[in-house]
């Protein structure tokens, strides 16, 4: 049953890799600041590191909590925990501790957790009541790919960078409201102490920025290989492709709430201002639907079998 | 006031025509399938309103009696019980009749003089109950878009979604309004 050879796409393995370059140029030239800005490096990059090890053994509960999703046992769900341990099988990873569904009409699903071992999968009961067996089986393996991938850790540890430009961006912030860079300190070149500051401060923001953006690049890419290898799990890429139309197309549009929440609210003439905004794709964690059905649609069409 | 003078016939006009919105409806009726009548109105309708301190909601009761009498509303339900809404502020004035063309022209009038009290934007909804096969849905006309949409509860706050755009491709195809998929918002207590 275990399928370990999976077939690889080399042009997303490049485009990943490349991806993970420009990120370590922005580790490297954000260190390169903070060395010219006479901070600790190591003070600061010890905080990022504490606060992302917090998000990373703390997420699973931490998501659970947020989302109120509720853990479900075998008798509860047979079908959803059948379906979970017999593509763990076949994906060749330990079938997720928890399974965990959350009531919510909007269908979703998502896997959390640091190691396959601690792992996470939930579902709501809008994607249940939404989905036939074949289309919520493409969206499980979808979401045991990302545990297979350890993409939980990938995507943690590759955002420790937006973490700390985060956290120097609202240092140096604050440095400058009370302390204008700590410039009267500096004997002799006060002026030029605090233009190097403002040098550092600007190219924290651009480095923030460009790590957000690459950031969402890489969690794009991660996306486009979770759906891979999720339709190889499965054996059929039409099945996530079909619950991909499904769950984003009219259906997904039909809101929950109720008529008289929003009848004041001139709910009914909004357009979603950043639907379609070439900025808002870009800072996108998910790739587009469109593109994410034509590729499975290409697998489908290739035969895709023969890469296992 | 344009908006309820697009949306309903004049109140003193004989007879409803297709010309008001909210004739559209009896589209529905009988509709063929396939040489299969499977979906068709059911004869209970209700017109949802945003109650507020006007006189006319703070004793709705009196009100609608003193409208029926005024207008022989027919299709109305008397005794009128179950007419506010326990979640939110508002309330629901039912309709119920075989004669579905009856009751359509009864919400047209009564929607006019709502309107003509002063209370246009205190109208929310028209709703009508009808079938599809075996299953129950409801067509709800927003009156502040003049448009329809299908809603499908089934229970616990879930909706039958699949089924909707069913039966709101074919609402559409028979020339009733259709409102946009985003608008299809939820209604958690019709009272029929």
């Amino acid at each position: 049953m275990q399928r370990n050879s999976i077939g690889k796409d080399h042009q997303l393995t490049i485009r990943m890799l490349a991806t993970g370059l420009m990120l370590l140029v922005a580790y490297l030239a954000l260190f390169g600041l903070l060395l010219i800005s006479g901070l600790n490096p190591i003070f600061v990059f010890v905080i990022g590191i504490g606060m992302v090890f917090f998000q990373y053994f703390m997420s699973d509960k931490l998501v659970l909590k947020t989302t109120k999703a509720k853990a479900v046992t075998k008798e509860e769900q047979p079908k959803l925990h059948e379906m979970i341990e017999r593509l763990s099988k076949i994906g060749g990873i330990p079938k997720p501790r928890t399974v965990a569904i959350m009531e919510m009409e909007a269908p979703n699903a998502f896997a959390t957790g640091r190691s396959p071992k601690h792992a996470t999968v939930a579902v709501t009961t809008g994607l249940l009541s939404k989905l036939n067996d074949k289309e919520l089986e493409g969206v499980i393996g979808h979401e045991l790919a990302h545990i297979k991938n350890r993409d939980v850790m990938v995507m943690t540890w590759a955002s420790l960078i937006v973490v700390v430009a985060g956290f120097l961006m609202q240092m140096l912030f604050w440095m400058s409201l009370f302390g204008g860079f700590g410039g009267h300190r500096r004997q002799g070149n006060g002026g030029q102490a605090m233009a190097m500051m403002m040098v550092v401060y600007i190219g924290v923001i651009i480095i923030y920025f460009i790590s957000q953006l690459l950031i969402s690049t890489l969690s794009r890419y991660r996306e486009l290989a979770a759906d891979r290898e999720g339709a190889i799990m499965t054996g059929s890429p039409t099945n996530l492709a079909s619950a991909l139309k499904k769950i984003s197309g009219q259906i997904a549009q039909i809101p929950e709430k109720d008529l008289r929440q929003v009848e004041h609210a001139n709910a009914f003439f909004i357009i979603p201002a950043l639907q379609g905004n070439a900025i808002a794709s870009l800072m996108s964690s998910h790739p587009p639907t469109e593109i994410r059905v034509a590729r499975l649609m290409e697998m489908q069409q290739q035969n895709w079998h023969l890469l296992r | 006031m344009r908006l309820f003078r697009t949306l309903f016939k004049k109140p003193d006009s004989p007879e409803s025509n297709e010309s008001d919105i909210l004739s559209t409806v009896l589209r529905i009726t009988n509709r063929d399938t396939n040489g299969k009548k499977d979906i068709n109105l059911s004869g209970e309708s209700t017109l949802l309103l945003n109650a507020n301190d006007h006189p006319f909601f703070t004793d709705i009761k009196s009100s609608l009696k003193e409208l029926d009498k005024e207008l022989f509303m027919s299709t109305m339900r008397t005794p009128l019980q179950g007419l506010k809404s326990e979640t939110y502020n508002s309330c629901w004035i039912i309709f119920e009749s075989t004669n579905n063309q009856k009751m359509v022209d009864d919400i047209n009038a009564i929607s006019s003089h709502i309107a003509n009290l002063g209370l246009g934007e205190n109208m929310t909804a028209a709703v009508f109950k009808g079938t599809i096969g075996d299953q129950s849905f409801y067509c709800i006309c927003n009156y502040r878009t003049s448009k329809f949409y299908p809603l499908v509860p089934l229970g616990h706050d879930m909706r039958d979604n699949e089924l909707e755009m069913k039966i709101g491709d074919r609402i559409a195809s028979i020339g009733i309004p259709l409102e946009p998929h985003e608008n299809w918002y939820s209604l958690s207590d019709v009272p029929i």
